[in-house]
């Protein structure tokens, strides 16, 4: 669980173009969205391609990804149960 | 009602403008492309959105930031772009990832980005400005038509104050499509482009410049507008078409005291202004295209120059193609064309 | 007071109709022509429906009197059969180019070539390369027909063809020109159905604009071209006069790049400037024909955005997609059509596929074909990308 944690801590850091941050300053716990990071309706689907490329998982509804891409844990507890 | 130029941003292969060494020594290409000298963007756009932002993006926004605090306006009345081929490295990025993974598990940023209208909606959210927002995208002929667009709302009272401006990007790969239809000078720098006027091609350019227009005259005007044209083809030549304009703002070839030209250096196109020697015999004729390259939107640099000019009394020396002394500089005429198309007509004053 | 403009023409192609006969004639016996797309040479083909013209280029370029092997993109050539109708139409095919302009819109002008050609340029494909940018199929038109003034090309997203509109009118408005050709033209094209499909808001089925369930939109191809005309230009012809443009504008939601604003900023003022522009009041409006793409978020706005306006009065509406899909830089030009055909048949086309409305705003269009209402003023959508929104008003003569 911790090493896919800090791998989709780098991914997302990729994938979303954060050139400025650190996975250290990614929380696991810690809402992506909005109050969060600030991410918006085009990271959640930058992150939908990610779990399918990355992680094989088929997101078809985008309105799902509200509660998969909460925060990194709620990520990685979906990618878990999934795979 | 008059319309002035109050504020000017440019993000230019000479630097930024408005700066004190703007066109101080002349930046030298010699690799056929002139790319723009990036400003640091950090210092106009937030990091969340401009994490995403392409050089297209991030160039046009800052300009129009940059000549909103020129203009000290904070929010522009309505916003009118203009880009001949608009957002190139997120189209390219797009056709590249459907191409290599067979339109499968795209990411949608680039496609999302590759709309021509993409930085004047950029503007908007940035100034919050709800009001008229438009993108003209005609080749070498989409600033002046942006321009044309401005100064009609501006002239007929609908609006006080309008935001316009021309952007234009050239990537590496853009550059090389280019190659399979046009030539381009490799290996000669833009500072010998006229001497290497007798073959084919020219040197690619790119940059962002934007106009404050408004119906208000300050202590920070450049220079006021007075009329534009397009006209595709020119059905009864050059002499006639340059004379109806000046005619059509009650003027003689005689009143105008500088002409900038779009000369570019090809053998194939620089004769189609031999005309203007004859017809401005005392003016002083100028030229643009070797300080910001050939591209669709470069008229925008030639009108930063007209203004400039006006507001400093004062014709670079790098510009000049001949030795007229000009007194008291009070009217500047743009002309530029591209292969015999699209040929753009800009007049403006002194105020 | 500013001079009457006039449309004396007007030209279509989509899904549903090669001519304005055709398109008519498909409205009023509500047959779409959404479907497996068999030209566009995409993967998606058995998945996303389009709404694409069954004609290969070639044939395009036939009905266009275009000779084989020129480097028009399928852009060019739908374009040009639009707008050779629509001049035809006004009877301007061999007179009256003087101070004749044309503004014409397109979202991804010769992409559909360009996408071929990518990394595979050859010496016979390599012309398509100058056809890739917007301005190209604008002028393969204003030379086919004769046109060599004022020759203009705006590119605003899905709003593109509404603004071309404005944009010439302006232009008589100014008596910078007595007649302009507008409208807009885009082929489908791998690039906008993958692009559209990376947004995950394409209907696998066909798409339900209002609807509860819809879920996406459907895309489509084709073009659409107006001749405006000043009211002098017109004078010893005016039996050609189908409608006036009455009311016009553009505004913009300055909310996100996709995304539109809750309340509908954008929308609301766009429509309510139009309808300022053309003094007429709410009551005047007969129909609307509404942007209603079928993807969440636009249905939802905009039936936000007329309810802040219309209050209790909203007028009959309907979304024409679902026939022609969405022709993008087309589309605003083509409903344009459609709505002056409403006007001029006293018919309202029916917004197909509708079932239940929406459940956080239940507007209800028309659902089916309404004949012999008297519609006096038609107000058209489009709203595109960028939170360009546009509204457009033509009345009765």
């Amino acid at each position: 669980m911790e090493d896919l944690i800090k791998k989709l801590k780098e991914e997302i850091l990729e994938v979303l173009n954060l050139e400025d941050m650190d996975i250290e300053d990614i929380e696991t716990e810690a809402p992506l969205f909005n109050d969060g990071l600030g991410l918006d309706s085009i990271d959640a689907l930058e992150l939908i391609v990610l779990m399918e490329k990355e992680y094989g998982i088929k997101i078809d509804d985008p309105k799902k990804g509200k509660d998969i891409f909460y925060s990194v844990k709620t990520m990685a507890d979906f990618i878990t149960k999934n795979q | 009602m008059s319309v002035y130029i109050n504020g000017i941003g440019a993000i230019t292969p000479q630097g930024c403008f408005p700066s004190k060494d703007f066109l101080k020594e002349m930046n030298i290409f010699d690799t056929g492309r002139m790319t723009v000298v990036e400003p640091p963007y950090r210092d106009f756009i937030k990091p969340v959105p401009l994490r995403r932002m392409s050089k297209f993006i991030k160039m046009g926004l800052t300009s129009a930031l940059m000549c909103l605090n020129n203009a000290k306006n904070q929010k522009p009345d309505a916003i009118i772009t203009a880009t001949g081929l608009g957002a190139v490295e997120d189209t390219d990025k797009f056709l590249d990832n459907l191409t290599d993974d067979n339109e499968n598990l795209l990411n949608p940023t680039p496609f999302i980005q590759s709309t021509h209208n993409v930085v004047a909606a950029r503007i908007a959210i940035e100034t919050g400005c709800h009001d008229y927002n438009m993108t003209f995208v005609h080749k070498n002929a989409s600033f002046e038509q942006g321009l044309l667009d401005a100064y009609l709302k501006i002239n007929s009272g609908e609006y006080e104050n309008i935001l316009v401006g021309g952007t234009e990007e050239i990537t590496e790969a853009n550059y090389e499509l280019k190659k399979n239809v046009e030539f381009w000078k490799e290996g000669i720098g833009n500072d010998r482009l006229l001497e290497n006027n007798t073959t084919k091609g020219t040197i690619v350019g790119e940059g962002s410049v934007f106009f404050n227009l408004s119906q208000v005259k300050d202590s920070g005007s450049y220079a006021e507008l007075k009329s534009m044209k397009t006209l595709y083809k020119l059905p009864f030549g050059l002499n006639r078409a340059l004379v109806d304009f000046l005619a059509s703002a009650r003027l003689t070839p005689e009143d105008i005291d500088v002409v900038l030209l779009g000369i570019n250096g090809n053998v194939e196109e620089d004769f189609i202004y031999d005309t203007t020697n004859e017809l401005f015999k005392n003016s002083s004729l100028a030229w643009y295209k070797h300080l910001c390259g050939e591209y669709e939107t470069s008229s925008a640099f030639a009108l930063l120059l007209a203004a400039d000019i006006l507001k400093s009394k004062n014709i670079p020396e790098i510009i000049k193609l001949n030795d007229n002394k000009i007194e008291d500089i009070k009217n500047v005429l743009i002309y530029q064309q591209r292969f015999n198309r699209n040929h753009s007509f800009t007049f403006l004053s002194k105020c | 007071m500013p001079p009457k403009i006039y449309v004396t023409g007007i030209g279509v192609v989509s899904a549903i109709g090669l001519n304005v006969a055709e398109n008519f004639n498909s409205l009023i016996k509500l047959n779409h022509g959404i479907g497996k797309p068999e030209y566009l040479d995409t993967v998606h083909s058995d998945t996303l429906p389009c709404g694409e013209i069954k004609m290969t280029n070639l044939e395009l370029a036939r009905l266009a009197g275009i000779k084989i092997g020129t480097d028009f993109s399928r852009t060019a050539l739908l374009g040009l059969i639009a707008a050779r109708e629509a001049i035809e139409n006004a009877g301007l095919m061999n007179s009256g180019k003087n101070n004749m302009g044309i503004v014409s819109a397109t979202t991804v002008g010769g992409m559909d070539r360009t996408e071929l050609l990518y990394r595979n340029i050859t010496p016979e494909n390599r012309n398509f390369i100058i056809s890739h940018v917007c301005g190209d199929s604008t002028e393969k038109i204003a030379d086919s027909l004769g046109i060599s003034g004022f020759v203009s090309t705006i590119s605003t997203a899905c709003s593109s063809s509404i603004n071309s509109i404005m944009s010439g009118a302006g232009m008589i408005k100014n008596n910078l020109l007595d007649r302009v050709i507008v409208g807009g033209t885009d082929a489908l094209a791998k690039f906008t159905v993958n692009g559209f499909n990376s947004l995950m808001i394409l209907d696998k089925n066909h798409n339900r604009p209002f609807d509860r369930n819809r879920n996406g939109l459907n895309l489509g191809e084709g073009a659409a071209y107006l001749v405006l005309e000043s009211e002098d230009a017109v004078k010893g012809r005016e039996d050609k006069i189908l409608c006036e443009l009455t009311g016009y504008s553009n505004a913009n939601d300055a909310f996100h790049q996709t995304a539109s604003s809750e309340n509908g900023e954008g929308a609301y003022l766009a429509m309510s400037k139009a309808l300022e522009k053309s003094g007429l009041t709410i009551e005047d409006i007969d129909y609307i024909n509404v942007h209603g793409t079928g993807t969440l978020n636009n249905d939802l706005t905009e039936a936000i955005a007329i309810s802040r306006l219309f209050g209790n009065n909203i007028p009959p509406f309907s979304s024409t997609k679902p026939y022609t899909g969405h022709t993008l830089g087309a589309v605003g030009a083509t409903e344009s059509v459609f709505s002056i055909l409403a006007l001029q048949n006293s018919v309202v086309f029916p917004n197909l596929n509708f079932k239940e409305p929406m459940e956080e705003k239940p507007l209800t269009p028309v659902t089916e074909l309404m004949r012999n209402v008297e519609i006096r003023n038609v107000l058209s959508n489009s709203f595109g990308f960028g939170g360009n929104d546009s509204s457009i008003i033509f009345s009765a003569v």
